[in-house]
């Protein structure tokens, strides 16, 4: 388990101080309401500035320990999938495009509080899949390159439940998904 | 030094073959296999899940594709009767899916292969392209369910 001084070196606060900045951007671009509830990931749209954005992000590293390691590594697979050609699976998919890498990182920067992905792929549908696996539960969040988002949940191998999400829902589904995976 | 292509991809002057047995094993290339021990679904295509029959080829076979480009990676198996045969829409259309052999012709993307195949979404006799993807979720979450890692030679693991 990682403190909080690991990851307040002047690298990862440089990162932080990209990430509050990148989340301000996103924002704006796609005209997300400011979520108003409890969690963490409003803390990041303050409107006091980067200093507190960035303050705030290291309350929820103290929280999330490795987790935030590993948001850190999705945000990087992120980056990556821009360098993506098309076919990259050899079975004529699209690359994720760059509205749909926006909206991915959107619900990564959200995930703070909810439970963290196992998985950030390229899906084959051409989009992002944002998976989660716990014991014989599975549950993901697919963007796909069309804008449109799915959540699934589903245990073992029963009937899926498969429910289309807004934009400003995505707090709801990382909490439903929580919720489903560890009760 | 890749191994070389498998001779029987190759057409050979042989026909197309409509006919599929139920207990006929179909093999998909996958990156891996998650914590569950399934299929990515982020790794399933549909429709025209793109796929080789057994039949006419080893499990193996589909890591030939774009060589040595997927050597590494993992094969799926499942056969025919497991294809996930009618999902609905919601509006109450019954979308079905079926596999169709349809051999590969060398070109600059694709590799010569008489045992490709595609498992094709229908609307009555109609093929479907279009098709909303909570629909294909499904299908690919059931696919998921009974896609299992096929036994590959020492050499291709």
């Amino acid at each position: 388990m990682k403190d909080i001084n690991q990851f307040t070196d002047s690298k990862h606060r440089g990162r932080e101080f990209v990430l509050a900045t990148r989340t301000q951007s996103l924002l704006k671009q796609i005209e997300l309401p400011v979520p108003q509830t409890s969690s963490g990931y409003h803390l990041f749209l303050s409107p006091s500035g980067i200093d507190a954005a960035s303050i705030n992000w290291s309350a929820e590293i103290q929280l999330g320990g490795n987790a935030n390691t590993r948001l850190f590594e999705f945000l990087d697979d992120l980056k990556c999938m821009k360098s993506l050609p098309d076919n990259w699976n050899g079975y004529g998919s699209e690359r994720p495009n760059s509205r749909t890498r926006d909206i991915a990182e959107w619900i990564l920067l959200a995930t703070p509080g909810f439970r963290l992905p196992d998985r950030v792929a390229p899906s084959a549908q051409g989009g992002i899949g944002i998976s989660f696996h716990d014991r014989d539960k599975y549950a993901d969040i697919e963007c796909f390159n069309t804008g449109e988002i799915l959540g699934t949940i589903v245990t073992g191998n029963g009937e899926p439940e498969i429910w289309p999400i807004n934009f400003n829902e995505i707090r709801i589904a990382l909490k439903k998904i929580g919720d489903y995976l560890a009760p | 030094m890749p191994p070389k292509y498998p001779q029987e991809l190759l057409w050979k002057g042989r026909q197309l073959d409509p006919a599929f047995q139920s207990d006929e094993l179909l093999y998909y290339r996958v990156e891996g296999f998650d914590v569950q021990g399934k299929v990515n679904v982020d790794e399933i295509r549909a429709p025209d899940t793109s796929v080789n029959r057994g039949k006419y080829s080893r499990p193996e076979h589909v890591l030939y594709a774009s060589l040595p480009k997927y050597l590494n990676f993992k094969v799926a198996q499942f056969q025919v009767r497991e294809i996930p045969k009618e999902l609905h829409t919601g509006d109450g259309r019954a979308i079905t899916f079926r596999v169709e052999h349809d051999p590969t012709i060398k070109t600059n993307e694709v590799d010569e292969n008489y045992a490709h195949s595609e498992i094709r979404a229908f609307e009555g006799n109609e093929r479907k392209k279009n098709i909303s993807q909570s629909v294909l979720k499904q299908y690919r979450i059931k696919l998921r369910n009974v896609m299992a890692p096929a036994e590959l030679p020492a050499s291709s693991e």
